[in-house]
């Protein structure tokens, strides 16, 4: 049972299965359980505060301060979105944009703004804005959507190395970790950590989530 | 048991049939042999939800291999019908038309069959059954006796009766007797389900208070009422057969992560333990073989290692099984596919004087309908069992003269289903797109923004689902493509599928129940209709378009009846015209009805299996 309608345009890929099933163009973050992060903290701090922006979510929600696995999702899609030297450059420019923006006083809201439909409104197709998008969509489906980045906005090839136009599922545990369904004051369909007959009542509320609105 | 040696029974499948047919004749001392296409299901099942957490296309195939991304049934061994391959398209060519893509392959003029199966790990497709388990109704099996469509069961409910009380202790069932009793299923006077009802969730419950009431059409019914009421499910309310109670992970289909869902390897483990079963994994039955009697003589197999697709090697092995009695359990379509291709290579027919074999192909395609509900009643969907309630009221009835019926499946996923929620409307309002048609300002959000709007939307979503009897008509049917072949050098099916005017009026009804439905509840609707250049399993009736779904419900290919000239099958699933062979699954059923068969299915099995320890 899966949506027939837009399947086409939205999610056609590769996927990314474990072991002998993996494609072979696609990188082994599903297997991952320790990410190398060559860059400072300070960096990685930088890309959170941004998401928080992104999402309007709070950058110590995002990142609490007690993670079990001692893996923070920020170093996760950083490393992700840094994975190529194409990739790495392009993050450094749009961090370099965003302390430009939160320096002249844009607010988190207005940052988003920015980052995301320039003054137009419509989807901005700076290579900034590739990769907030991309960044924000990692953070809400714990999805890499470089293959439907690609093939929404054309103009958005040159910015992402080939290897990664493709949409793949970070890994197991960020597609666990998914915001979208929290926006959703649910649980990932497949993983669920409430109990017998919680569907029946009303769920928690956003603000048990984190989120405030 | 060494090779060459003969069993009591060799089974062909491991799904619900195969499993459980090999449960109930091992307890009883037999020493039964399953022959299984795919692999062994994995032990640990965490490690195995990765395959579904990773797949970024997650449809009821997603967790199992060969890997339903990679379109190339030439070059797999044991392929199967994907939905990728129903949905997908290489430029203007539809991959569901493209032999190349898609497993099947289809006669000219055919509909696409929207339905998938399982043939690459034990268990089969069962793995993926949501777990609802209504019982048919006396009606149903009478479709041609009275409403003068379709075919006739050649057994009655109260024949079924007391195998369905079994099916539903083995599988583990839930629900209350007396709130059955309202949607007109009859029980013995002290009958109680094996588990209490699971809760209607949240939604559900607006939806009862709602729309509870007349029915929601103009037609003349055999209850005069719409009501909501919990399904029956092989979902745990309470632990059973030492596993965990239902947590709500919305993933019935395709997986259930903690098993609280019952699956064919529950049996199929009770069975191995009796020590009196065996399996063989990896290994494809292509053909039976006759003695010089005309009994079956055995069945041939060939074994492959490679799950791969491409796989480069197909073949490893071959061998032959004998037994005393044999089954097809295979599944409705590859049932039939091992007989037409037993009957290719021999020269002549097997188990196909009827020539019924492969005929009556039916399946439950589904109309869905979904909206919004009212901000000040949010369904907060995503959550619970996929579907933990319907209308059953509405499903049997004088109109059945006329149109074909339904049944009615509240669904607790919101648009995941009909749209692909949450990522389609989610990506909507980052790109400024409206494929979901939730974002028609096309607005681009961030920060708070989409935090609200997102919110609001996916907390507001459900869906209804409408199955849609399809009446068994001798011109659907499975033949076997004389082109292509799978890895294993196998021919592949050759589908000619159409919906037949009883079914299309059935949707029409839908579409108008569907409507009242909304009204009543209070609903923004959004039901949609795509065209067929968008969405292939698209078809008209009296100038309107539907779009059906498949159910996944695959009957009727090797039917039961009361003469060897009308049927395949008599109602023991012993074939007429080999007293040493059963076919048994959903094949043998005459009519579809309106309930997911695999309880019908499984009831049916337990009377076969006496049948055979009857005869051993």
């Amino acid at each position: 049972m899966t949506g027939l309608h837009h399947r086409r345009s939205i999610l056609k890929s590769a996927g990314a299965l474990s072991g002998v099933l993996l494609a072979p163009a696609l990188p082994l973050w599903a297997l991952a359980d320790e990410v190398t992060v060559t860059a400072p903290q300070s960096e990685i701090d930088t890309y959170t505060q941004m998401s928080a922006a992104l999402l309007g979510i709070e950058a110590n929600v995002l990142v609490p301060e007690l993670i079990q696995d001692n893996l923070p999702l920020s170093e996760l899609y950083f490393s992700v979105a840094t994975a190529t030297p194409l990739g790495r450059e392009m993050v450094d420019r749009l961090l370099v944009y965003y302390r430009m923006l939160v320096d002249q006083g844009a607010s988190p809201a207005q940052v988003a703004r920015i980052l995301l439909s320039g003054s137009t409104g419509r989807p901005s197709l700076t290579m900034e804005s590739t990769y907030a998008r991309l960044t924000m969509m990692m953070w809400l489906y714990g999805i890499w959507y470089g293959g439907t980045e690609v093939s929404t906005l054309p103009t958005s090839e040159p910015y992402i190395d080939p290897a990664y136009r493709s949409d793949f599922i970070v890994s197991a545990r960020a597609y666990k970790n998914a915001w979208i369904w929290r926006i959703a004051q649910s649980h990932p369909m497949g993983f669920s950590n409430f109990a017998f007959g919680s569907w029946a009542e009303k769920p928690p509320t956003l603000g048990d989530y984190g989120i405030a609105l | 048991m060494a090779k060459g040696e003969k069993y009591d029974v060799v089974i062909v499948g491991s799904g619900f049939a195969g499993a459980n047919l090999a449960l109930i004749l091992g307890r009883e001392g037999k020493r039964v042999l399953i022959i299984e296409s795919g692999d062994n299901f994995p032990s640990n099942r965490e490690d195995y939800m990765e395959n579904f957490y990773l797949n970024t296309f997650k449809s009821p195939n997603s967790p199992y291999s060969p890997d339903s991304n990679a379109l190339d049934p030439c070059h797999t061994n044991a392929p199967r019908p994907t939905i990728q391959a129903l949905v997908e398209a290489d430029g203007r060519v539809p991959d569901w038309n493209n032999p190349a893509k898609s497993y099947f392959t289809y006669t000219e003029g055919s509909l696409p069959f929207a339905s998938t199966y399982e043939r690459g790990v034990a268990g089969g497709t069962g793995n993926h059954w949501m777990g609802t388990c209504l019982r048919m109704g006396d009606e149903d099996l009478k479709l041609r006796r009275d409403f003068g469509h379709g075919l006739d069961w050649p057994i009655d409910y109260d024949y079924l009766e007391p195998f369905y009380g079994l099916a539903e202790h083995q599988i583990g069932v839930s629900a209350d007797v007396e709130e059955q009793k309202i949607v007109g299923t009859r029980f013995p006077a002290d009958y109680r389900y094996p588990m209490r009802g699971i809760p209607l969730s949240n939604w559900e419950k607006i939806a009862k208070a709602r729309v509870d009431g007349p029915p929601l059409t103009n037609e003349r019914y055999a209850i005069d009422r719409t009501v909501v009421t919990a399904t029956p499910a092989g979902r745990n309310s309470e632990p059973y057969q030492e596993r965990r109670v239902c947590h709500g992970n919305t993933n019935c289909t395709p997986v259930c992560p903690i098993q609280a869902k019952y699956d064919p390897t529950v049996s199929l483990d009770q069975a191995l333990a009796t020590g009196n079963v065996e399996i063989r994994y990896k290994s494809v039955v292509d053909y039976i073989i006759l003695d010089s009697s005309g009994r079956i003589g055995g069945v041939h197999y060939q074994t492959y290692e490679d799950i791969s697709v491409p796989a480069t090697p197909g073949q490893t092995g071959e061998g032959r099984a004998m037994g005393t009695i044999y089954v097809l359990a295979a599944h409705a379509v590859e049932n039939a596919k091992i007989l037409l291709h037993s009957a290719r290579i021999s020269g002549r027919p097997i188990a196909n004087s009827s020539d019924q074999v492969g005929r009556n192909l039916m399946d439950h395609p589904v109309y869905l309908a979904w909206g919004l509900l009212p901000p000040d009643a949010p369904a907060y969907g995503y959550r619970g069992p996929i579907s933990t309630s319907g209308i059953e009221t509405l499903r049997h009835g004088p109109f059945r003269r006329d149109r074909a019926a339904w049944r009615i499946e509240l669904g607790n996923a919101a648009w995941n289903w009909p749209v692909g929620d949450p990522y389609v409307t989610g990506l909507d309002y980052i790109y400024g797109t409206d494929n979901g048609a939730a974002n028609p300002r096309r607005a681009v959000h961030g920060n708070k923004d989409y935090v609200r709007v997102l919110n609001d939307i996916l907390t507001r979503q459900f869906r209804i689902g409408f199955l849609v009897e399809q009446d068994a008509e001798a011109r659907n049917r499975v033949r076997l493509s004389t082109r292509e072949v799978d890895n294993l050098g196998i021919p592949r099916p050759l589908i000619t599928y159409d919906l037949s005017d009883y079914t299309r009026a059935g949707f029409e009804k839908a579409r108008e129940a569907a409507r009242e439905f909304m009204a009543r509840i209070g609903a923004e609707d959004f039901t949609r209709t795509v065209s067929a250049a968008e969405n292939p399993t698209t078809f008209d009736y009296n100038g309107q378009s539907y779009n059906y779904s498949g159910a996944g419900h695959l009957c009727g290919t090797h039917v039961m009846g009361t003469t060897a000239r009308n049927s395949v099958v008599m109602h023991s699933q012993q074939s007429w015209d080999h007293d040493n062979l059963y076919i048994a699954g959903c094949g043998s059923m005459p009519s579809i009805g309106t309930e997911n068969p695999t309880l019908t299915m499984m009831a049916v099995n337990w009377a076969t299996a006496r049948d055979i320890i009857r005869r051993l």
